[in-house]
C-alpha cells in the first residue's frame, strides 16, 4: 500500500469535523455541563493527536474508539464529581490505539459524505431500535450507558429484580446488534 | 472459566453493567491477552459505542475548534522524515501518520543544519532550470485543480442537502433491497426537504442505460424521482425532490431504463423498498 506521511494538523482537523459532534453530544449528555464537556472534547482530540501512531486506517474503527474514550473520561469526571467509586473498566487506550484502523480517504469527498450519511443512518437506526424497546428497558440502557450504573444499581433504582435487569440489558443489546447487522452496519 | 462461557457477557462487560465473577473472569482473560475474549470484547465495545447516538445530537460551539487547533499547532508533532521518498506522488488513500516528537541531540543540530544548507544550495541551483520548465505544467495542474474545486463545491452542496435530510427528525428511513446479489440501498425521505438515496458497491447499468428511482403510490402510476448512475467506485448519492407525498406512497423502486430515463417504468424494479404503515 502506498503511504503518505501526513503530519500536519489538517489530519486532526478532518477527524474533528467528522467526529466532534458525536463526541460532544455524548459527553454533554453524560455531564450536562457545556463547559466541562468542551474541555473533555479538547482532551479527547489532543490525546488522539499526541498518541495516534501510524494508523493504517480501515473505515469505522476510529469512531467507536473515540466514543469509548470520551465516555470513559466523562463517566470518570461524573464519578469524581459525585465522589463515587469508578466501576467501568478503564479501557486500555494504548492497546486500542495500536488496533486503530481508520481509512481516511483524503481527496475523496464522496467517501466522507458516504460516511456522514452512514453516521446519520446509524444514528436513526440506533434510535429506532431503542425506541422500540419498552420504556423501562430503554431507561435501563440509558442509565447504564450515560450514567455508568451497574446492573445492581439499575435494579435498585428501578425497583426491579436483578435478574430482570440483566435480561433487559442483554435483550436490548441483542436487538441493537441484530438491527445494525441486518442492514449491513455489522460492527 | 472457558471463553465460550464468557461470550454472552462480553456486551454487558463493555457496557459496564456486568458485576461478579463473570466480570472478574473476563478481566482475567483480557489481562492474559486471550485472543478470543479480546476480539469479543472489542466487538462488543464497538456495538456499545453506537449507543452514543442516543444522545441528543448537538454541535460543539465553533470556537472550540479554533481553540483545539491552536493547541495542536502550538505543540506540533514535528518529526524529521527518516527516508523522504524522492518521488512520492500523493496517494489517493492517505494514511495518516502521527509520531511522537523525536528529540535530536542538541550539539549535532548545528552541524546538520550546515550540511543540509550546503546540500540544499546545490540541489536548488541544479533544479532551477528544471523548475522553470515545470512551471508551465504546474499552471495546467492548477487549472485542473480549479475545475476539481468547482466540482467539489457542487458536491458539497449536495452533501449539505443530504445531511439536512438525513438529520431531520421528520425523515423516514427506507431500505431498498433486491433479490439478486446486489447491495441494499438506503433512502431518506423528508416531505419538506426532499429525498436522499445513498448506496455503495452498486453495479453500473449498461453504458446506454440509467437507473431510475420511482415513488410507487398506493394508487396510480409510479412517479419518477430522478435518474442516476453510480460513480466509478459504485457509490451513489442522489438528492431529489419527488412530487409525491410520503403518506400516499406504498414503496420506492429502482428500475433500469434508457439513458434519458422514462416517463413510466419499462422494466421490472431491481430494488424495492416498502414504506410500511
Ligand atoms: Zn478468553
Amino acid at each position: 500500500m502506498e503511504r503518505v506521511v501526513l503530519q500536519d494538523p489538517q489530519a486532526i482537523e478532518m477527524l474533528y469535523d467528522r467526529y466532534s459532534r458525536l463526541v460532544y453530544s455524548l459527553v454533554l449528555r453524560i455531564l450536562r455541563e457545556p463547559a466541562t464537556a468542551e474541555e473533555l472534547v479538547q482532551e479527547v482530540f489532543l490525546h488522539l493527536w499526541r498518541n495516534a501512531r501510524a494508523y493504517q486506517p480501515e473505515r469505522g474503527a476510529l469512531e467507536p474508539w473515540l466514543v469509548t474514550m470520551a465516555r470513559n473520561r466523562a463517566l470518570d469526571a461524573l464519578r469524581s464529581k459525585a465522589a463515587k467509586q469508578r466501576r467501568v473498566e478503564q479501557d486500555s487506550e494504548e492497546f486500542m490505539l495500536d488496533q486503530l484502523n481508520l481509512r481516511i480517504q483524503a481527496g475523496s469527498p464522496a467517501a466522507s459524505a458516504e460516511e456522514l450519511i452512514d453516521q446519520n443512518s446509524r444514528a436513526l437506526l440506533v434510535r429506532q431500535h431503542m425506541q422500540s424497546l419498552p420504556a423501562a428497558q430503554r431507561r435501563a440502557i440509558e442509565m447504564a450507558y450515560f450514567q455508568g450504573m451497574t446492573q445492581s444499581e439499575i435494579a435498585e433504582a428501578l425497583h426491579e429484580p436483578l435478574g430482570t435487569v440483566k435480561t433487559w440489558i442483554r435483550a436490548a443489546l441483542t436487538r441493537l446488534r441484530e438491527g445494525l447487522a441486518e442492514v449491513g452496519h455489522a460492527m | 472459566m472457558p471463553c465460550n462461557h464468557l461470550r454472552e457477557f462480553y456486551e454487558p462487560y463493555a457496557l459496564g453493567t456486568l458485576e461478579g465473577p463473570e466480570r472478574l473472569e473476563i478481566g482475567a482473560h483480557l489481562a492474559r491477552a486471550c485472543a478470543e475474549c479480546t476480539l469479543g470484547v472489542e466487538q462488543a465495545r464497538d456495538l456499545v459505542a453506537s449507543l452514543a447516538y442516543l444522545a441528543p445530537q448537538t454541535a460543539p460551539p465553533a470556537a472550540l475548534k479554533s481553540k483545539l487547533m491552536s493547541k495542536i499547532i502550538a505543540a506540533p508533532m514535528a518529526v524529521p522524515q527518516a527516508a523522504p521518498s524522492p518521488v512520492a506522488p500523493p496517494a489517493r488513500q492517505t494514511v495518516v501518520e502521527m509520531k511522537k516528537p523525536v528529540q535530536a541531540a542538541a550539539p549535532f543540530r548545528w552541524a546538520w543544519a550546515a550540511a543540509a544548507a550546503v546540500v540544499l544550495f546545490a540541489v536548488l541551483t541544479g533544479q532551477y532550470l528544471q523548475l522553470q520548465r515545470q512551471t508551465g505544467a504546474l499552471r495546467e495542474e492548477l487549472a485542473e485543480l480549479h475545475r476539481q474545486q468547482n466540482e467539489l463545491l457542487a458536491e458539497t452542496r449536495t452533501y449539505r442537502q443530504a445531511m439536512a435530510i438525513a438529520e431531520s427528525g421528520a425523515t423516514r428511513a427506507i431500505t431498498l433491497t433486491s433479490t439478486g446479489q446486489t447491495p441494499f440501498i438506503r433512502a431518506f425521505w423528508n416531505e419538506s426537504l426532499g429525498m436522499v438515496v445513498s448506496a455503495s458497491q452498486m453495479p453500473p447499468p449498461a453504458s446506454d442505460r440509467t437507473f431510475q428511482l420511482w415513488v410507487v403510490p398506493k394508487t396510480g402510476a409510479p412517479i419518477s424521482a430522478g435518474i442516476f448512475r453510480p460513480d466509478a467506485a459504485g457509490r451513489v448519492l442522489l438528492v431529489s425532490s419527488p412530487n409525491a407525498r410520503i403518506t400516499d406512497a406504498a414503496a420506492l423502486a429502482i428500475t433500469d431504463e434508457p439513458a434519458a430515463g422514462s416517463p413510466a417504468p419499462t422494466t421490472t424494479p431491481i430494488w424495492v423498498g416498502p414504506l410500511g404503515s
